[in-house]
């Protein structure tokens, strides 16, 4: 361009390079700008800071809800609280004196009246913190040093609210919530289920001889909890009973499934056919049917869970399954290619996956499979989900299947 | 004092110049393009190409570059001096002149899209109706108050005076005409209000049991929710109302100050539209046997004043009107089950220059034709003078 010259007639360089030399201090400071700090100017920081546009809306007063609570603005459904309280269910133990409960503690007691002693239970929305990071906090109180993720997985295991709870067992020095308390001795007992749903942990600190002593107390009170929600669930052996030595069941329903009471939903009652070797299993939080097939280490389970909705959408959820085998998440493609079946006169979407299972809670299965079903209904999702080890869900797809299949709403 | 300036004058017009800057330009592209691997396209696009000064990481060096901002603009006037003022024969120089006005045409588009354009989506279901649209990356907190006739009015401020406020030291926000200061803190730009239990414990304030987490930030910015600690201090008495505020939040956190209601909210930054857009009807088609969807248009009403008419959207013909151009860009909830009601999303460009483009390709064109025509005029009549 320079003398009337065009780019295209020019060598690219040529022109630069004689100029160079008279050009140099100017194409320096161009390179040179940023360090001499030609930064964007920002408002200044510890000053105030104008509010200078306004503008009047075509939103009107009544798009607004006035004085919406914190719960209300962010969506939040309070699962602990008083509240809730009322939905707890237990058999305090003889001796004991029970507390009033506040919103932490939905279950309150003095072990056997000695005010050193106490043991509660509390009920979080989500998981709480998590597992590990609650033990080593119980941990800290009792003036102990943390333990690692794996030392916490391998902790024993008892059964606390429907479920599998990891159970700790401590002895130190008891510093209290705030650490401004000081118990040599001390002995801490605890529970803790941890689920994405909600988690429960219930707790007994004091002098370790009286802990001791009360641990079978505590273990019936840990067994005795349940929600309102699984009060006068069958139990299993109820379950067990009126599939074996019903012969009502057996002459109605020839073949392995057998027709189950249906279950109460809060979208009404859900009927199911149970398929040969599944047994009830208690019920659980944000399930609404549960079963176990094989026994002890090697023991599958299946539940059904409802949620409104689309429940975050179908691949969303079939991924977060397959994140929790270690399985990628499944192209466009894969997910169209998985196979269809009807549920509910629908189509239902099946999956089937290998791998290591890592649930929510810290449990963990290796050469484990997933066998899921999801159908999306008009307002509400239904999710069939199958955990277990290979060689036990081995011969168990079809019955998966059929009990999937069998699944209907009714009045 | 002359030679300074013919030196300086020499610079901006010089073809060294100009292949320097076209070589930055090459050079943030390629490396744009490879940051995309770390990064969203939204902060690449703001690092290197709506800046003027950068650092590009090359392991622990921190390198600094030209922003494309600073390149363009170098470039617009090293075209404008060398290009066209200094131009010589610019007779026979015609068709090069003109396409010097094209290229610099073209960089003008890119200065006015950049400095007076917006952009963002419009999303609602049949039935609804709407007269803004609203970003899809940046935030404003907007005061809201009712103005006594059922409407509202908003004092607005822009994410510039709170993004910066990440510390536990509040930063002080100001206005004459408003009854109280607000004092913003911790800011998060990806959070999640979260309810305190008593098994753990936050550094953060817990206000009314809840408090805000941050949450790890997400190289995709829209998909971001950011969050910030408030405290509404009243002028009149200093009496203090603490609160938090989520991009995502269901209602607006309200106070009352002075006998007033006032409404406070984090959100997208929300653009007014010169017209209402209603949409009428929904409709999506998948491909045989899939849910993939194959074609997917939007029905609208769009009312200026006393006048409406109906108007198709659809892929690859947008609604123009008044500068604005609505595309139709997807549709949702995703999955949904057959029968679900289904929203409509439009993405909304306001761009001044949205024609210029065209215009620029038109001149650009034009003034190759008539270099190289007469180019070839030239040719033709030393080849007749030639053969003579």
């Amino acid at each position: 361009m320079q003398n009337g010259k065009c780019l295209s007639k020019l060598s690219p360089f040529a022109p630069l390079l004689p100029s160079w030399s008279a050009q140099r201090p100017l194409l320096l400071l161009l390179a040179a700008a940023p360090l001499l700090g030609l930064t964007a100017c920002g408002p200044a920081s510890g000053e105030p800071r104008l509010i200078e546009e306004w503008r009047s809306t075509a939103l009107l007063e009544e798009d607004f809800k006035w004085n919406a609570s914190t719960a209300e603005r962010f969506r939040l459904r309070r699962t602990s609280g008083p509240s809730q309280a009322s939905s707890v269910h237990y058999e305090t133990p003889a001796g004991w004196t029970e507390l009033p409960k506040n919103s932490l503690r939905q279950a309150n007691f003095l072990v056997n009246g000695d005010e050193q002693a106490e043991c509660y239970l509390t009920v979080l929305p989500g998981t709480g913190g998590g597992l590990v990071a609650n033990i080593n906090r119980w941990r800290k109180q009792m003036s102990l040093e943390p333990i690692s993720d794996a030392d916490a997985m391998a902790l024993p295991r008892s059964d606390f609210y429907g479920g599998s709870a990891s159970r700790v067992d401590f002895v130190g020095t008891w510093s209290g919530m705030s650490g401004d308390q000081s118990g040599e001795g001390f002995r801490l007992v605890g529970l803790l289920l941890v689920d994405e749903s909600a988690s429960k942990f219930l707790k007994m600190v004091g002098p370790a001889s009286l802990i001791g002593a009360a641990i079978p107390a505590f273990d019936a009170l840990a067994a005795s909890f349940h929600s309102s929600e699984s009060h006068g669930a069958p139990k299993e052996s109820h379950a067990e009973h009126s599939h074996d030595d019903d012969p009502h069941d057996h002459a109605a329903h020839a073949g392995d499934a057998k027709t189950e009471q249906p279950v109460a939903t809060n979208d009404g009652k859900l009927s199911f056919e149970t398929p040969d070797g599944w047994s009830r299993a208690p019920d659980r939080q944000m399930r609404e049917v549960t079963f176990t097939v094989g026994a002890d280490a090697d023991q599958a389970e299946c539940y059904v869970a409802l949620l409104g909705g689309t429940g975050g959408g179908i691949s969303a959820n079939m991924n977060r399954w397959r994140q929790q085998m270690g399985a990628p998440p499944l192209s466009e493609a894969e997910f169209q290619a998985l196979e269809r079946i009807e549920m509910f006169g629908r189509e239902g979407i099946l999956l089937e996956v290998d791998g290591s299972f890592s649930g929510m809670a810290g449990e963990a299965v290796s050469d484990a499979r997933l066998y899921g079903a999801v159908c999306v209904l008009s307002d509400r999702s239904v999710f069939v989900k199958m955990i277990g080890p290979i060689s036990t869900l081995e011969g168990q797809r079809d019955a998966f299947r059929s009990f999937c299949e069998s699944l209907s709403f009714g009045e | 004092m002359r030679t300074i300036l013919n030196r300086i004058s020499n610079f901006f017009g010089s073809i060294g110049l100009s292949c320097v800057l076209l070589i930055f330009l090459a050079l943030l592209t390629w490396l744009g393009t490879l940051e995309q691997v770390n990064s969203g396209l939204y902060e690449v696009q703001k690092k290197y190409f709506e800046s003027f000064i950068l650092f590009h990481d090359v392991g622990p060096l921190a390198i600094p570059l030209p922003g494309a901002h600073l390149v363009m603009g170098l470039l617009f006037v090293n075209l404008l001096w060398g290009g066209m003022v200094k131009l010589r024969n610019r007779g026979s120089m015609a068709g090069i002149l003109t396409t010097h006005i094209g290229i610099a045409l073209l960089l003008l588009a890119g200065f006015v899209k950049t400095a007076f354009s917006d952009d963002g989506h419009l999303t609602f279901f049949e039935g609804e109706s709407a007269s803004f649209y609203q970003s899809y990356y940046r935030t404003e907190i907007a005061i809201i108050h009712p103005t006594g006739d059922g409407g509202t009015a908003e004092y607005l401020i822009p994410q510039e005076l709170f993004v910066d406020a990440t510390g536990a030291r509040p930063t002080r926000l100001i206005s004459d005409e408003l009854p109280f200061d607000l004092e913003l803190r911790l800011y998060m730009p990806n959070s999640m209000p979260i309810p305190k239990g008593p098994n753990f414990e936050v550094a953060v304030p817990v206000i009314d049991g809840v408090f805000l987490r941050a949450e790890a930030y997400n190289k995709q910015v829209e998909a971001n929710i950011s969050g910030v600690y408030l405290t509404v201090v009243e002028k009149s008495s200093g009496a203090r109302h603490e609160g938090i505020l989520w991009g995502r939040a269901a209602q607006p956190l309200t106070v009352e100050v002075d006998d007033k209601a006032w409404a406070i909210d984090l959100r997208k930054e929300r653009y007014p539209l010169p017209f209402s857009i209603e949409l009428l009807k929904f409709t999506k088609e998948d491909y045989p046997g899939m849910t993939m969807a194959r074609t997917f248009e939007s029905d609208v009403i769009v009312t200026e004043g006393p006048s409406s008419r109906a108007v198709n959207i659809r892929m690859n013909e947008p609604l123009r009107d008044q500068g604005y151009v609505l595309y139709q860009s997807s549709w949702g909830p995703a999955d949904a089950p057959a029968g679900t009601p289904l929203f409509s999303t439009l993405s909304v460009v306001r761009n001044p220059a949205d024609q210029y483009p065209l215009y620029a390709c038109i001149v650009i064109a034009a003034g190759l034709i008539i270099h190289f025509s007469r180019r070839l005029v030239g040719y033709i009549q030393q080849q007749m003078r030639t053969a003579q």
